[in-house]
């Protein structure tokens, strides 16, 4: 994913989530959001079986 | 003993013992903690608020009991200080934040009850990173604190001065809270003994959280005695938290088998994971080799196993950061300037948590927890090293990461709620702390202490002290 298309991406979270941030501190969020995206992907790509259920 | 500074280089059996045995009095061993405050936490910033009218005003009345034959409870007339996100009734609490700057609790926290009923005095509140998870600092009235071994280090976080305050001598033994490795890591950075029991064995009744269904309240200590015994003072039920409600009624004598060695001990290493991970500093793994040896040499019979999902747990720990941000979301909304900026930034991070990666999280959760209790069916206990590196300078710090230093080491323990204490095995090429970690099955603390005191009474890194001729700033 190419920069444009990776801040498309983090406003429409933004947005989502309604968090109305901008200058330096949205700055900041973007470049965490970025640098934790791997990890979250590895989450969200785990296998789980249908019976999996979560905690109680 | 002799003189103030040798007291406060005892440990705190040793002090609750002086105090016993009437070598020294409360009021002495809190006056010799306020001196040495006074001398040095300028430059340590391990305290945020020191009660000292009434920390002596609690010891004057210890010695008055003690005079009278009575000794309550075994921390009797013992100066501790506490993370300040635990509550002191009429004692500021700011959680290291300025959005509570001028918050003042009306009543105590459970664990400062308890540890009340024990007899212990309370020095006061210790420095934290802003709501156990914002940035390390050293600047302004909330600073986190340095660490004692090398001022120009940070001491781990988030509970930096409980650390901080219990290495060097500044009180007997403190308590931390742990969410993502809070107590373990800033113990294992500072060469004490830190210990994250079981998921609802100790109350957070009165403590400001992070989030809610990973927050353990425990023990910073200098050794796995003084650990047994602030723990035996705070754990047990409490109807106003119900994740205690499946602590056992009564709690175990936790000191009862910490003389009982290892022999035969079953213990699970994860090699995979920790001991063949590219990101482990050479003196940690040599550390904990050491000691492994060590506890086999003992009797301790060493297996390595593997829990493959392990490899998910820090990725599953983050969406919980969810929890946080629903904490303090009304907070922020009005007031968020009043955050630093590492903390609004992270907590914004647990805002963009999707449902349903948090459900994935759970999933992942409940998977951890059941390959734990597989492997904890076949070992008693798991080690391996307490964190991958020592103690990191300041400027060595990312700005970027949303995740805590260590991560890897501690948050998969938050997940399962099961006991993990850090204990004091060696030193870096450069004089640092390292430490080993070892975890067992939920409420078996007998055992994770009982192993970890093996380890401690075969070897001396626990009696290293750091030296106060270097807490000077350049």
């Amino acid at each position: 994913m190419n920069d444009d298309a990776l801040r498309m991406k983090f406003r429409a979270e933004m947005e989502a989530a309604g968090l109305d941030v901008t200058g330096r501190d949205a700055d900041l969020l973007f470049e965490m959001w970025a640098d934790h995206l791997p990890q979250r992907e590895a989450l969200r790509a785990a296998e789980v079986a249908a019976d999996e259920e979560p905690l109680p | 003993m002799s003189g103030a500074d040798s007291l406060c280089d005892l440990d705190l059996q040793g002090v609750a013992e002086a105090i016993a045995r009437r070598e020294v009095t409360s009021v002495e061993a809190t006056e010799a903690y306020l001196r040495r405050i006074e001398r040095h936490d300028a430059v340590l910033r391990a305290w945020v608020t020191v009660t000292a009218d009434q920390a002596l005003a609690q010891a004057k009345a210890a010695d008055q009991a003690l005079a009278q034959g009575r000794r309550p409870g075994p921390l009797h007339g013992v100066p501790i200080g506490l993370k300040d996100l635990i509550a002191v009734a009429g004692v500021r609490m700011t959680a290291g934040s300025r959005v509570l700057a001028d918050h003042v609790p009306a009543h105590d926290a459970h664990v400062t009850e308890r540890l009340r009923a024990a007899g212990a005095v309370l020095l006061g509140k210790l420095a934290m990173h802003e709501f156990a998870f914002g940035r390390p600092t050293n600047d302004g009235p909330l600073a986190t604190g340095r660490n004692p071994w090398d001022v120009a280090r940070e001491p781990g976080g988030s509970s930096s001065g409980s650390a901080v305050a219990v290495a060097a001598g500044l009180c007997a033994g403190a308590l931390g809270s742990d969410t993502g490795g809070s107590i373990r890591g800033p113990a294992a950075r500072c060469n004490l003994v830190g210990l994250k029991p079981t998921y609802g064995l100790v109350s957070r009744h009165g403590v400001v959280p992070m989030c809610w269904s990973l927050d353990h309240v425990g023990p910073m200590t200098r050794t796995v005695r003084d650990t047994a015994a602030m723990l035996q003072a705070i754990a047990g039920r409490d109807p106003r938290d119900p994740s205690t409600r499946a602590a056992p009624s009564p709690v175990p004598s936790y000191a009862a088998l910490l003389e009982a060695g290892v022999r035969g001990t079953r213990l699970g290493v994860l090699r995979r994971y920790y001991m063949e991970w590219t990101g482990l500093h050479d003196d940690a793994r040599a550390a904990a080799l050491a000691a492994f040896d060590e506890l086999r040499r003992q009797g301790a019979i060493l297996e390595d196993v593997d829990v493959p999902s392990l490899d998910l747990a820090p990725a599953a720990w983050s969406a919980f950061l969810a929890e946080m941000y629903d904490y303090h979301r009304d907070t922020y909304r009005k007031d968020r300037e009043s955050y630093r900026e590492g903390t609004r930034i992270r907590l914004m991070m647990g805002a963009l948590v999707a449902a349903p990666d948090l459900v994935r999280a759970q999933r992942i959760r409940a998977r951890l927890a059941r390959e734990l209790r597989s492997v904890l069916d076949r070992v008693d206990a798991l080690v391996f090293p307490g964190l991958a590196t020592p103690a990191l300078r300041f400027d060595e710090i990312s700005t970027r990461e949303l995740m805590p230093a260590g991560a890897r080491h501690t948050t998969p323990w938050n997940l399962v709620g099961l006991p993990a204490v850090a204990v004091p095995c060696g030193a870096s090429r450069e004089g640092l702390p390292l430490s080993i970690q070892i975890v067992g099955r939920a409420f078996d603390e007998p055992t994770v202490l009982r192993i970890a005191r093996a380890y401690e009474r075969a070897t001396d890194w626990h009696r290293r002290r750091p030296d106060p001729a270097g807490w000077r700033l350049s």
